[in-house]
């Protein structure tokens, strides 16, 4: 099975390697993806859902040049070939109507600030990832290290 | 406040002719002369013919204008037709002035025909009850204007002064930081170019260019790489991103193949240097143009210099402006009423922004013309670039808040900076206009001279 991807999209090349570089401890079981945009983030899930591959998770900056954070989650949660796929907004600059926007309509799982804490970042993106795996009802046997075993447990699966 | 309704009446016509047309009860005040103090006895009503008389009240001992007459005005209606027969102001002609009058002895004139003098003259009262109503009422709305002008200028001197503060202590911590960074850098550059030539290569290089291509290009390099080297996809990556900064050939040697993961490590711990001094370089230009800008008190004058503004603009903007060839031209201002910050914080946005665009779109040699002219009323202010310019479905979203194409993170404006220039135009009761064009774009902000309300 390949490796199931996680996106991470930032327009500050800085801060998006940051994140990538906090998501290290999960390369064994999964694909991290790097875009500088919305739009690219959008293209890159084509390319791979066309190869068959699985997004599990896009971890997204809200405002950027182009198309917004906020707005591109918002067409991936109506988009059904994604409809497993768990959504981060991690942002140091929202407003009280983008944050609406983001839990009404782009149904993001996890709200991060920036500056934001490793550790919880990663213990939440295991935990949205193993609802993904349940979901799409992959085989987790394989994945156990890089789960979250409340979630599998609370799922009657442990 | 010069209008009287009455000029057209033939009521005032004839009590002018009749009245005030002998040139026994005409004499001539000279500039500055009293004509009434306060409290003063008077039984005689004047009209001016010609010049302009101010009536001050003295109020805690303070000299206060209360109202301003000019030609076909009364002077001494209260006192005259009241009972007190007193002054109540002190009565000053502001220029030479040509008057009339008649006493309380004055006889009414076909007393017959049309009544008494007071009778006679009701029209000329009533229009007197009517300005002075219009007059009280404009200055209390001008009182709320100004108390509220006021507030909100307490509220920016306090939020002013409270950034001033916060950006100073951050400066400090910021530049400690970038610093100590720069520091370690060095010795590490130092430690490796006398022990390790190779390692220092691949950290060198991350040092001085961070990782250059974008991630797109990153994942076609991947790729390629996978397919040719028959490489991991971790590894193709890792040679990928270095690859962003050095040629092909030093990345692919079999040797840096064989102990990747060892120079990577190096190479990436060259990019975190290079990240944080860019960090830093972003930080400190936020806070310095936070300091410069809110630490600036935001009453308002009549004597504020807008060339003044733009020069300490342009000073400010000096780093920005390095890459550009700017060209002033500058027209003979008069001083106008407003607040030195505010306009500087006008030019910055405008400026800033146009600096910005033109290196976001790589603008072969960029331009930025700024020309001053003065108006009927108006003072002109006119900045035009040759980036790559506004596209119309964005003209007229550029002026909200929170609006940004900025593409090098967040800088000082944070999608701000145009929605604060139409914000102080607007308060200024000027105007802004844009004009773009790929290779040209020009905003030209009008500003009063004197504003609309309250004054003259």
């Amino acid at each position: 099975m390949d490796k199931i991807n996680i996106i991470c999209v930032d327009d500050q090349r800085e801060v998006l390697d940051a994140v990538v570089r906090d998501l290290e401890p999960l390369e064994q079981w999964f694909n991290i993806e790097e875009c500088e945009s919305a739009d690219e983030c959008l293209t890159l899930m084509e390319e791979l859902d066309d190869e068959g591959a699985m997004i599990g998770l896009v971890i997204s900056d809200h405002v950027m040049p182009g198309k917004s954070g906020v707005d591109m989650l918002t067409e991936i949660a109506s988009d059904s070939r994604y409809r497993f796929t768990r959504k981060i907004l991690l942002t140091g600059l929202a407003s009280h109507q983008d944050t609406i926007d983001a839990i009404n309509g782009a149904g993001v799982d996890r709200y991060f600030e920036k500056t934001w804490n490793p550790e919880e970042l990663i213990a939440a993106c295991k935990g949205l990832l193993t609802q993904f795996v349940l979901d799409s009802g992959l085989d987790y046997q394989t994945m156990l290290g890089a789960l979250d075993v409340q979630v599998l447990y609370q799922s009657g699966r442990m | 406040m010069y209008d009287s309704e009455l000029v057209d009446s033939p009521a005032y016509q004839r009590i002018k002719q009749v009245y005030f047309g002998r040139a026994d009860r005409h004499f001539t005040l000279k500039r500055g002369k009293t004509l009434l103090e306060q409290g003063e006895f008077n039984d005689k009503l004047y009209l001016i013919l010609e010049g302009v008389i101010v009536g001050y009240q003295s109020i805690d001992d303070e000299p206060v204008e209360i109202f301003r007459s000019g030609p076909d005005m009364f002077i001494g209606l209260q006192s005259f037709f009241g009972r007190s027969h007193r002054s109540y102001s002190k009565v000053v002609a502001e220029t030479e002035c040509s008057m009339a009058y008649i006493e309380l002895t004055t006889p009414a004139e076909d007393e017959y025909q049309y009544g008494s003098l007071i009778e006679q003259f009701n029209p000329v009262i009533v229009n007197a009850l009517v300005t002075r109503q219009l007059r009280s009422s404009h200055a209390a709305l001008e009182k709320q204007r100004t108390q509220k002008r006021l507030i909100q200028a307490e509220k920016m001197s306090t939020l002013g002064q409270l950034s001033a503060g916060l950006a100073h202590e951050l400066n400090n911590s910021i530049g400690v930081l970038a610093r100590k960074s720069e520091y370690i850098g060095e010795f590490f550059e130092q430690y490796l170019r006398e022990r390790e030539t190779k390692q220092f290569a691949f950290f060198k290089s991350g040092l001085t260019e961070g990782q250059r291509l974008s991630s797109s290009e990153i994942r076609q390099r991947t790729r390629d790489f996978q397919s040719k080297l028959g490489v991991s996809k971790d590894t193709a990556k890792l040679l990928a991103k270095m690859a962003s900064t050095m040629d092909d050939v030093s990345v692919l040697d079999k040797q840096v193949l064989k102990s990747l993961e060892q120079v990577a490590s190096f190479w990436q711990l060259g990019v975190d240097f290079h990240d944080m001094q860019v960090a830093a370089k972003h930080a400190t230009g936020i806070v310095k143009s936070v300091k410069i800008l809110g630490g600036g008190n935001f009453e308002r004058t009549h004597d504020v210099s807008v060339t003044e503004s733009i020069e300490q603009a342009l000073s400010l903007l000096k780093s920005n402006l390095r890459p550009v060839h700017l060209d002033v031209k500058w027209a003979e201002l008069p001083l106008i009423y407003g607040n030195l910050t505010e306009l500087i914080q006008i030019w910055v946005n405008i400026i800033k922004n146009a600096c910005d665009a033109m290196e976001q779109a790589g603008t072969e040699a960029p331009q930025i013309n700024v020309k001053t002219r003065l108006l009927n009323g108006y003072v002109a202010v006119v900045i035009t670039d040759n980036g790559p310019g506004i596209p119309d479905d964005l003209k007229d979203k550029i002026f909200q808040p929170n609006f940004t194409t900025k593409k090098n993170g967040l800088q000082f404006g944070l999608g701000l900076g145009l929605s604060i220039v139409l914000r102080l135009v607007e308060r200024y009761s000027g105007r802004i206009v844009l004009n773009s064009a790929p290779g040209k774009t020009t905003f030209s902000v009008t500003l009063p001279i004197r504003e609309r309300d309250g004054q003259n």
